[in-house]
């Protein structure tokens, strides 16, 4: 390669670079005033990261900490190599949303052989509490997975024959996957009228729980619920039972599929409201304060319980006005 | 690289394809027979294998990457490779909807005026995927960088538009007509299968009838003798991703419209993948030269049969990748000393 074409090359892709990193910015000069803290977020686009990261950077000028969040793209490498740049900086404490549940695991490490206070938000990770970490702070998917069961179920009448489900699950492998898939069967056993007619990759996108939705409608498989791990699926089966001329809503009488979803996102609340989506279990990105509560007791040296619970509520056409504010 | 291959090597390899016949049609045309075994196996294994729901899914949901891939066979067949396809999906995308979702028309029921705002909106989505595409070639040509460089950068800065375009959240067009737009029917088509027929109508014929599949062909086997004849690389090879980059955007803008949402860190992406993957199946050389048009419509319909086997049989996502990986090598295998 010659040689100004090879400096063309370097220019192009260090614009690259800065354009795929816009977000993270500059370090400030005043950052001696206020604790640093840094969070390093799985970074995808869904809606719920965005509300959390929201969130969090209110909540720490609120309470004057300086807070800087690095986006992973649902990449783990990248979350690695972020979590190494951020502990070369020494910040006060890292927030880590594990991507993974052993794969970001790594970076724990990294940060402990730093010396730097860990608090895991949103999912689960491979890991010992007051060793590897503080603390780990999010919803309950167990308990999610389990109220998911129970609000479909408390759809149909006590004597139903049989509620055959078509659950469209989340990305393989992620904590909250895990917890919901097992949350969820956990309380099925309770129920022998209730089974799981077929169980499909949604992956947290409307576009793969369409056609997931779409193809298992045309298997002919009967169903009676729908099952979804997050809005976006809800979404995707909805307009796919839609198209195929299904109606959804709360009535199994007047033959309608109940579809029950985690989640509270505005396009998931809007259609709660419209009556298309029986209920939601939400998935709380409201939960910052609950953050920086545990780093403050863990600064002030009490000690901390392995996990905090993040609170849950069911939504239906009830009660959905009154969260329709709080969608994300 | 066939730089080396002889005027009388070629003719040979070529006598030799011509002389095998007989029992070697099934080998000549292993891939339809592959294709068919398929759906034989499968009429007997899937419930309600062979419906016309089956065939409008599997079609609909091929789209995208049909429509990329087709781009991408002609890109392969220059000796390139495009792995920005995703990533200008989502730019045409976050273009279109974007502009769609400025007017008040969006909700309101199906008129002229409404007709007209979404075509440009769509024009505008074309136009920035065009401008991604005369990057990649200009970039590739001009300047003589590995193509798989160039659009690996051209994939970081579409992206990264795409998501500066919509702001963090993903744009949801849900209730508006743009939704409407994805589940069109036209006597009963699908307007993806529309676009699809017509799509591979026009690549057809450019591959088979114009002299600029000749000349992307002559670039992918022997760049250097392709220039020497006097073929006009730069404008060949611009030629060759903008086409590649408007079959990405009209993708794209379609995968919005069927979704209602538009995710631009999301939308198109690993689609990259399957596309090549189709192409493999399909007989292009990732060396440069043919464009197998028909071969690379066969291997995307196949990539996506796979899904849809998965999702109709509730096979559990972890044999889903493995059965997936058996297909497209047997895929390939099929295909293969052609």
């Amino acid at each position: 390669m010659k040689k100004p074409q090879s400096v063309l090359l370097l220019v192009a892709l260090v614009v690259a670079m800065f354009t795929n990193a816009g977000c993270v910015p500059e370090k400030s000069d005043d950052a001696a005033t206020g604790k640093v803290v840094e969070y390093s977020s799985v970074g995808d686009s869904n809606e719920w990261f965005v509300a959390f990261a929201r969130e969090l950077e209110t909540e720490a000028e609120k309470r004057g900490y300086k807070l800087r969040v690095r986006h992973a793209q649902a990449k783990i490498e990248k979350q690695i190599a972020d979590v190494e740049d951020i502990v070369s900086g020494q910040p006060d404490y890292l927030i880590l949303g594990p991507i993974d549940t052993k794969g970001s695991a790594r970076a724990l490490n990294i940060a402990k052989d730093a010396d730097v206070p860990v608090i895991v938000v949103n999912r689960d990770i491979v890991g010992k509490a007051g060793e590897d970490f503080v603390t780990k702070i999010y919803s309950d998917f167990e308990w999610i997975g389990e109220k998911m069961a129970e609000e479909i179920h408390g759809a149909f009448p006590a004597d139903a024959k049989q509620i055959r489900v078509v659950e469209l699950h989340g990305t393989a492998g992620g904590g909250n996957t895990i917890g919901m898939q097992s949350g969820f069967r956990k309380k099925m056993a309770e129920y022998p009228n209730m089974k799981i007619v077929a169980s499909q990759l949604g992956d947290f996108r409307t576009d793969v729980a369409m056609t997931a939705m779409e193809n298992i409608i045309t298997s002919g498989v009967e169903f009676d619920a729908v099952v979804c791990h997050f809005d976006t699926e809800a979404m995707g089966a909805m307009l796919a039972l839609k198209a195929a001329k299904r109606k959804t809503g709360s009535d199994p009488s007047k033959g309608e599929i109940i579809i029950v979803g985690n989640g509270g996102t505005k396009d998931g609340l809007k259609a709660v409201k419209a009556g298309e989506y029986h209920k939601i279990v939400s998935v709380t990105p409201y939960y910052a304060n609950q953050v920086f509560d545990a780093i403050e007791a863990h600064a002030s040296g009490k000690k901390l319980e392995s996990y905090i619970r993040v609170d849950d509520i069911v939504i239906d056409k009830n009660n959905v006005d009154e969260h329709m504010d709080s969608g994300f | 690289m066939p730089d080396s291959d002889t005027p009388a090597k070629l003719l040979a390899s070529a006598n030799m394809q011509h002389a095998t016949g007989g029992m070697s049609f099934v080998k000549a045309h292993s891939m339809p027979f592959f294709f068919l075994a398929l759906i034989v196996l499968n009429s007997i294994f899937t419930p309600s294998f062979l419906s016309i729901d089956t065939l409008d899914n599997t079609l609909r949901q091929a789209f995208p990457m049909m429509l990329v891939a087709l781009g991408m066979t002609m890109v392969i067949s220059s000796g390139g490779i495009d792995i920005s396809v995703g990533a200008i999906m989502a730019v045409s995308a976050a273009v279109t909807a974007r502009i769609f979702a400025l007017s008040v028309l969006a909700t309101t029921p199906v008129s002229v005026l409404l007709i007209l705002w979404m075509a440009c909106a769509i024009c505008c989505g074309l136009l920035a995927a065009g401008v991604c595409g005369l990057l990649n070639g200009m970039l590739i040509s001009k300047f003589k960088i590995q193509p798989i460089i160039v659009t690996l950068i051209v994939m970081f800065v579409a992206r990264s538009v795409a998501q500066m375009i919509l702001g963090e959240l993903p744009l949801s067009l849900m209730g508006t007509r743009f939704e409407d737009l994805g589940r069109l029917r036209i006597l009963g088509a699908p307007i993806q299968v529309l676009i699809m027929i017509g799509a591979v109508a026009a690549m057809l014929f450019i591959a088979k009838k114009t002299v600029f599949a000749r000349r992307v062909e002559a670039i992918g086997e022997n760049r250097r003798a392709a220039r020497l004849v006097g073929i006009n690389i730069f404008r060949v090879t611009v030629g060759v991703y903008v086409l590649c980059a408007v079959l990405c955007a009209i993708a794209g803008v379609m995968e919005a419209a069927r979704g209602g949402r538009v995710d631009a860190g999301r939308l198109g992406m690993f689609i990259e993948l399957d596309a090549i993957a189709a192409v493999a199946i399909g007989g292009t050389a990732f060396s440069g030269g043919r464009a197998r048009i028909l071969g690379t419509v066969f291997g995307a319909v196949l990539v996506q049969l796979v899904t849809v086997i998965v999702n109709m049989n509730d096979i559990s996502y972890h044999y889903s990748l493995i059965l997936k990986a058996v297909v497209l090598v047997t895929a390939v295998w099929a295909q293969k000393d052609k």
